[in-house]
C-alpha cells in the first residue's frame, strides 16, 4: 500500500500559484550584519552576518554552545545585540517587536506555554492577540490532526504535544517568517515529521521563509536549502546547502605503514579525521585536494588518496570544526 | 506491470463507494492500484477491491513519492527519478496533472524549492510541461523518454552493484544468485511476490544447478 | 487584550479572594486589638505585597512571560494589564478591611479615612512586591526580595528628611510611601519592559537597582535641596533673641543669634554682621547657638544645640569646620581657649581643669588639679592663664602645654579679697584685665594689672544664680553694667565706682529679658536687651522708650529683639534696622 498525494487533475484547488517556483530572490526577510553578543567580557557571538532570503529554509547549524539560540534571540529582539544591526521583515526587532511578532512565528527551544490554560483557552488568547489574522478553523483542524484535546491543560501536555501546539499556534497566525529553535530536539519521529511537513507546506507559499536551528542533519538534508554554519572563533559560513556540501570532499587515505591506535597525526588545520584504521584513514576537508595533499603526505606515509563526495553529515563535521581563523574554504561563503 | 484501466476505477472509493472530493487524502493500493480514501484504507486495514490482498502496512511500502534523505544522491535527483519511474510505470500518464510542488514537498517533508527544481529539471528534459496557472502536467511524449531514462538509470545502478560484487570476488553465477534473492526480497516487501512468481526466471534454475555443483 | 486581562484576573483570583478570607480569619481568630493589628497587617501589607509578587514572578518561573513576550504585544501593555488585574483584585481586601478595621470608637464616618490613611502603606507594599516580582525570576526569591526592597527603600528614603530636616516621621511617611510606592511600580515597569524579563537575566535587577538608587538619590537630593533652601529661606523669619550678641573687641564684628519655630522645628542660626559695611553673613549651619568670637575677631566658635560639638568658623575665608566633641558627655562645648596655635576647650571637672585640643592630634590636652572651691572665670585672652577665684582671693592658674599635674602647681594667687568681702560671683572683662566680683552687699572691681580695687556702692541682685556675675563691660571697659537689686541694671564708672545712670527692666513680653546690658560700639549708649529703653550713658537721658534693643549696630542703628533681622536682601546683605529714635 502506498501514499500518493491527491487525485490527479480534478482535485487541484482553484487559483493556486504556479507550481514552477521561481528561484529565491534576493529579497531578505531576515538580515543581520556584524551581529555580536557579549555577556560580561565574553563574546558569545561576534561578527555574524546572516541572511534569510525569501522562499528559503535556512538552517542555523553549529555545535553546542556556539551561540545558535543567542543568535535567534537577538534576531527576534528578545536579547539586545551588543553590536551589529538586525532587520526582520524590514523592522528593527528591538524597537518594533510587537509588530514583528505579528508577522513572525516562533517556536522556542524551551516550548513555553501558559501552563494554567487549556489548549483552546490558550488558542483563544493567541487568537485575540493576533486578531483577524489568526485562522481559528485552521487551528481546530490542525489541533484535531495533531490529536491535541482542546480541554487538556497545557501543563499536562507532553513535550511533543507542546511542540505541536506551539507550531499550530505559530502557523495559524499566518506569519511570513517561521523561526524554529531546536523545534524537534528530544521528540519522536512522528512529531519531527509533522514539523518537517509543516515547514515544507509553509514555505511553499509566496514570500515566506523559515529559519531553523537544529542538530539533526537528516532534517537539514531534507528540508533546508540554505545553511548558516556557526563556528567557534571564526566567521560563520553561509550558503546553499549543495554548494556547501560540494565544497567539502571526503578522502580515503591508504597508508603504507601502520598507524598507532591513537595519538595526534599532525594533520593540517581544516582536515578532520572521520575514520581511523591502522592502514587507512578517512578525512574530510574543504577545498581542492592540492591544498593539503602535500601536507598529508608530509604527515603520513601515504600510499594513495581516493576522493569521494562527502555526505552532509561529514560536511557538517568538517565545517563546524572550531578554528581560530577563517577556514581555507571561506570562499564558499555566499 | 503497467495496469491499464485503473484510472477509470479510481473515481470512487472501493470501500465507502463515495467520490473523491478536493483536497481529500487519497491512497492507492500498491498491488491493484485502486484509489482509496486514506481513512477508509485505515479502517478497513487493507485494499477493499475484491480479490486484492494488498496490505496497508505502509512502512514496508515504497511508492513513487518516497525518498532516502541520507542517501548520497541529492534529494532533488531522487524525486526526479521517482517521477520518471511513476511515468514509466503508468501511474502518471501523458497529460496527467502532477501534484503541486507544495503537496509533494509537504508529503515528502522536503523543501519545496527542491521539488520545484526537480520539476524544472524534468521539464527541461521534456518529461513534464508546466502550464501557468493550472499546474504541471506529464508531457505527451513523456512515456518514451521516461522508459528510456528509467532503463538507463536502473542499468547504471545495477552496473555499480555488479561492479562492487565483481570487486568483492563474486563470479557471474553468484551475482545472479544474489540478484535473484534481492529481487525476491524486494518483491515480497512490496507485496508483489505472486506477480514475480508468474514471470519466467531462468536464473533460478541456474542457481539450483550451481548449488548442486558446489555442494560436495 | 481583554483576553489577556481576563487571564490575569483568573490567575490572580486565589490571591484576590484569599486576601479577604485572611482578613476575616484574622478578625475571627484574634481578639480585639490583636485582631485589628493582624487584620491591618494582612490587608495593607501582606495582600498588596503578595499581589505585587504575583504579577510577574509566577509567570516568569513558568515560562509564561516568555510566551507573552512572543505574542505581538507591547511589553508595556502586557505589564499594564498585569498591574491593572492585580489592582482590581486588591480592591476586595481593601474594601473589606475598611469596613472591618474601624475600631469600636470610630463611627462609619471614619471608614474612608482609615482606608485613605492606609493607602500609602498598601501602595508601598504593592510596589515592593511588583519590583521584587520583576527582579526575581521565580516566586520564592521574589517573595523574599519584596520586603527587603520595600523596607530598604522606605528606610533609605525616610532617613534623610527625618535625620537632616528633623521632619517628624509619621507626618512625612505617608507622603514618602505614596511617592515611593509609585516610584517602585514605575521602576518595575521600566525593569520589565527594558530589562527583557522574558529571559533569565540580571538586567531587570540591574535596572531596578539603578532605579531604586535613583529614587533614593532623588530623596537625598530633595532633602539636601530642602535643607539648603531651608538654611537660606528660614532666615528672614527668624527673630533675634534677647541674649547678648557677642561683639569683637575691636568692635568691627557683631554676631547675632536668631531663632524661631519653622515647619522643620526650632531653627537656630548665627548671623555675622560687619558693623562698618553693615554686610551680613548667615553662617551656613543649622542648630547653631551660643556663638563665641575669638579675641582677634577672625574666628567664631558656634555650638550645636543638637548634641555635642559645634563648628569653627573662619570669618576671613568663611570656611566652616565641624568641631566634634564626642569625648565629652554630650553637654556641648565648654569654654574655648583661643590660642595663637589654635583652639582648645577648657573643661572644668570637680577637682581639675582639662583642656581638649581641637587642632592637635590628641583629643586630650593638659590637665591640672584645682581645689574644690576654685571657681574659674575664663582665660586671659592670648594666654593659657585661667583666672578664677576662691574664698581667699583671685587665683590664676597657668595651664601646662601638655601632660597633667596632680598637685596644684603653676598656680599663683593674684590678690586676696579685702577683709570682709565674701565673694559670691565674679566676672572677667573681655580684655582679661578687670575682674568684677560681688558679695551679698556690694561689688568689688579688681584691676589685675595692679591698680587699686574699686568698690561700688550698690545693692546686687541676689536672685541671679551662679558663680558668674552677669556684668557687662562697655567696649572701652571704662564703664560696667551691673544687675541691681530690684531688677534694674546700674551703669557704673569703672575707675570711680560712681553710678552714672540706671536702666529699668520693662518686659515687652515677646522674649525673655536679659540680665545684663548691651552697649553701642562707642560705649555711649546702653540698653537691656528686650527691655524697651535705650539710655545715653553720659547724660542719663533715655533716648528711646519703645525699642526692644538686642544689639547696637552703631549709635544710630539697632537690632531689635523679638523681631526678624530686616534684610533688604541676603545677597548684598544690608542690615536695615530701624534707626534709633524713629518709629
Amino acid at each position: 500500500m502506498s501514499d500518493t498525494l491527491e487525485k490527479p487533475a480534478k482535485t487541484a484547488p482553484q487559483g493556486e500559484r504556479p507550481d514552477m517556483k521561481s528561484p529565491p530572490g534576493e529579497k531578505r526577510v531576515m538580515e543581520a550584519i556584524g551581529l555580536g553578543c557579549r555577556f560580561g567580557r565574553r563574546w558569545v557571538v561576534r561578527g555574524l552576518d546572516l541572511a534569510v532570503p525569501e522562499g528559503s529554509v535556512t538552517a542555523l547549524l553549529g555545535r553546542n554552545g556556539v551561540g545558535k539560540s543567542t543568535t535567534i534571540q537577538m534576531l527576534l529582539g528578545l536579547l539586545p545585540a551588543s553590536e551589529g544591526t538586525v532587520s526582520v521583515l524590514g523592522l528593527d526587532p528591538r524597537r518594533r517587536r510587537a509588530e514583528m511578532f505579528s508577522r513572525l512565528g516562533y517556536v522556542s527551544e524551551r516550548r513555553e506555554l501558559l501552563e494554567e490554560r487549556t489548549v483552546s483557552g490558550l488558542a483563544r488568547i493567541v487568537a485575540a492577540v493576533h486578531g483577524e489574522r489568526f485562522d481559528r478553523d485552521g487551528f481546530e483542524a490542525l489541533r484535531a490532526r495533531y490529536k491535541l484535546e482542546s480541554g487538556s491543560r497545557c501543563s499536562t501536555l507532553s513535550k511533543g504535544q507542546r511542540a505541536r501546539l506551539l507550531l499550530s499556534l505559530a502557523l495559524m497566525a499566518k506569519p511570513e517568517v517561521l523561526v524554529l529553535d531546536e523545534p524537534t530536539s528530544g521528540l519522536d519521529v512522528v512529531v519531527r515529521d509533522d514539523f518537517l511537513e509543516a515547514i515544507a507546506s509553509f514555505v511553499a507559499e509566496e514570500g515566506r521563509a523559515v529559519l531553523l536551528s537544529t542538530h539533526l542533519i537528516e532534517d537539514v538534508a531534507r528540508i533546508c536549502d540554505r545553511a548558516v554554519i556557526m563556528r567557534e572563533g571564526a566567521a560563520a559560513l553561509s550558503g546553499e546547502i549543495e554548494s556547501l556540501r560540494a565544497s567539502v570532499s571526503r578522502y580515503v587515505v591508504r597508508l603504507t605503514g601502520v598507524l598507532p591506535e591513537s595519538g595526534p597525526l599532525g594533520l593540517p588545520r581544516g582536515v578532520v579525521v572521520v575514520e581511523r584504521d591502522p592502514r587507512a584513514i578517512t578525512v574530510v576537508a574543504q577545498g581542492a585536494p592540492e591544498h593539503f595533499e602535500a601536507a598529508l603526505e608530509a604527515a603520513l606515509p601515504v600510499e594513495g588518496i581516493e576522493r569521494r563526495p562527502a555526505t552532509l553529515k561529514e560536511t557538517f563535521t568538517c565545517l563546524t570544526e572550531p578554528c581560530t581563523q577563517p577556514g581555507p574554504g571561506s570562499e564558499a561563503r555566499a | 506491470m503497467i495496469r491499464s484501466g485503473r484510472r477509470a476505477a479510481s473515481l470512487m472509493c472501493p470501500f465507502c463507494h463515495a467520490g473523491f472530493m478536493a483536497r481529500e487524502r487519497v491512497r492507492v493500493c500498491a498491488r491493484c492500484g485502486a484509489l482509496h480514501h486514506a481513512e477508509c484504507l485505515g479502517i478497513h486495514g487493507r485494499c477493499a477491491v475484491h480479490g486484492c490482498k494488498g496490505s496497508s502496512t505502509e512502512d514496508e511500502v515504497e511508492d513513487e513519492w518516497t525518498i532516502q534523505p541520507d542517501d548520497p544522491e541529492p534529494i532533488g535527483d531522487q524525486i526526479a527519478f521517482r517521477i520518471l519511474y511513476a511515468i514509466a510505470r503508468g501511474v502518471y500518464r501523458p497529460g496527467d496533472k502532477l501534484p503541486t510542488v507544495r503537496d509533494v514537498a509537504a508529503r515528502l517533508r522536503v523543501n519545496p524549492n527542491t521539488v520545484s527544481k526537480a520539476y524544472r529539471d524534468l521539464e527541461r528534459d521534456g518529461v513534464l510541461v508546466s502550464r501557468r496557472g493550472t499546474g504541471v502536467f506529464v508531457h505527451e511524449d513523456a512515456l518514451a523518454t521516461a522508459t528510456e531514462r528509467r532503463q538507463a538509470l536502473v542499468l547504471s545502478r545495477f552496473e555499480r552493484a555488479a561492479g562492487e560484487a565483481l570487486d568483492a570476488g563474486l563470479d557471474a553465477f553468484q551475482i545472479q544468485e544474489v540478484l535473484a534473492v534481492a529481487l525476491e526480497r524486494a518483491a515480497r516487501a512490496r507485496g508483489r511476490a505472486r506477480e514475480l512468481a508468474e514471470l519466467p526466471l531462468p536464473e533460478t534454475r541456474g542457481r539450483e544447478g550451481k548449488d548442486g555443483e558446489r555442494t560436495p | 487584550m481583554s483576553e489577556i486581562f481576563r487571564r490575569e484576573l483568573r490567575r490572580l483570583m486565589p490571591y484576590g479572594l484569599g486576601g479577604p478570607l485572611l482578613v476575616l480569619a484574622a478578625g475571627a481568630l484574634m481578639e480585639g486589638t490583636q485582631g485589628l493589628t493582624a487584620g491591618w497587617l494582612v490587608s495593607f501589607v501582606l495582600v498588596p505585597c503578595l499581589l505585587g509578587v504575583a504579577t510577574v514572578a509566577p509567570d516568569t518561573g513558568a515560562g509564561a512571560t516568555a510566551f507573552l513576550a512572543r505574542l505581538p504585544l507591547d511589553p508595556r501593555r502586557t505589564f499594564a494589564v498585569k498591574l491593572a488585574a492585580a489592582l482590581v483584585w486588591l480592591l476586595p481586601t481593601m474594601l473589606l478591611a475598611s469596613l472591618l478595621l474601624t475600631d469600636e470608637t470610630a463611627g462609619s464616618a471614619l471608614t474612608w479615612r482609615v482606608e485613605l490613611r492606609e493607602t500609602p502603606v498598601a501602595l508601598l507594599c504593592f510596589g515592593a512586591g511588583v519590583l521584587g516580582s520583576v527582579i526575581a525570576d521565580k516566586v520564592m526569591p521574589a517573595v523574599l526580595m519584596a520586603p527587603l526592597v520595600g523596607l530598604g527603600a522606605l528606610v533609605g528614603a525616610l532617613a534623610p528628611p527625618v535625620v537632616v530636616l528633623r521632619v517628624p516621621a509619621p507626618e512625612i511617611a505617608p507622603v514618602l510611601m505614596l511617592g515611593l510606592g509609585g516610584a517602585l511600580v514605575a521602576i518595575a515597569f521600566v525593569a520589565f519592559t527594558r530589562g527583557d524579563r522574558h529571559r533569565s537575566s540580571s538586567r531587570p535587577a540591574v535596572i531596578a537597582g539603578g532605579g531604586v538608587a535613583a529614587a533614593l538619590a532623588l530623596s537625598f537630593a530633595g532633602t539636601s535641596a530642602a535643607h539648603a533652601w531651608s538654611v537660606d529661606a528660614a532666615v528672614p523669619g527668624l527673630v533675634v533673641g534677647a541674649e547678648a550678641c557677642p561683639a569683637s573687641r575691636d568692635g568691627k564684628t557683631l554676631v547675632v543669634p536668631i531663632s524661631g519655630e519653622r515647619w522643620t522645628g526650632l531653627e537656630q542660626r548665627v548671623v555675622v554682621i560687619d558693623r562698618a559695611t553693615r554686610s551680613t553673613w548667615v553662617v551656613p549651619v543649622r542648630d547653631a547657638e551660643k556663638p563665641e568670637l575669638a579675641p582677634d575677631g577672625r574666628s567664631l566658635l558656634v555650638r550645636s544645640s543638637r548634641g555635642a560639638g559645634g563648628w569653627l568658623v573662619s570669618l576671613e575665608t568663611r570656611g566652616v569646620r565641624r568641631v566634634s566633641n564626642r569625648s565629652l558627655d554630650g553637654v556641648g562645648l565648654p569654654d574655648a581657649i583661643w590660642r595663637g596655635d589654635g583652639l582648645a576647650l577648657l573643661r572644668r571637672l570637680a577637682t581639675r581643669i582639662e583642656t581638649l585640643e581641637i587642632d592637635g592630634a590628641s583629643a586630650q590636652g593638659a590637665s591640672i588639679a584645682v581645689s574644690q572651691d576654685f571657681h574659674d572665670l575664663g582665660v586671659v585672652p592670648g594666654t593659657s592663664r585661667v583666672l578664677g577665684w576662691d574664698p581667699a582671693g583671685i587665683v590664676a592658674i597657668d595651664l601646662p602645654r601638655t601632660g597633667s599635674s596632680e598637685r596644684p602647681g603653676g598656680r599663683a594667687s593674684v590678690s586676696a579679697w579685702p577683709s570682709g568681702f565674701r565673694c559670691v560671683a565674679a566676672s572677667l572683662s573681655p580684655s582679661g584685665r578687670f575682674l568684677i566680683a560681688r558679695d551679698a552687699s556690694g561689688f568689688l572691681l579688681a584691676d589685675l594689672a595692679g591698680g587699686p580695687p574699686v568698690s561700688f556702692q550698690a545693692k546686687p541682685d541676689a536672685r541671679v544664680p551662679g558663680d558668674r556675675l552677669a556684668a557687662s563691660f562697655a567696649p572701652g571697659e571704662d564703664r560696667i553694667a551691673l544687675p541691681l537689686e530690684g531688677g534694674g541694671v546700674g551703669i557704673f564708672d569703672r575707675a570711680t565706682g560712681r553710678a552714672c545712670c540706671s536702666l529699668v527692666k520693662v518686659s515687652a513680653g515677646k522674649v525673655r529679658v536679659s540680665e545684663t546690658a548691651v552697649w553701642s560700639p562707642d560705649g555711649r549708649l546702653a540698653a537691656i536687651p528686650a527691655s524697651r529703653s535705650v539710655v545715653s550713658v553720659e547724660t542719663g537721658e533715655v533716648r528711646a522708650r519703645d525699642l526692644d534693643v538686642a544689639a547696637f549696630v552703631d549709635s544710630d542703628t539697632v537690632i531689635r529683639a523679638g523681631e526678624p533681622l530686616a534684610f533688604a536682601s541676603l545677597r548684598d546683605g544690608t542690615v536695615l534696622s530701624r534707626p534709633l529714635g524713629g518709629r
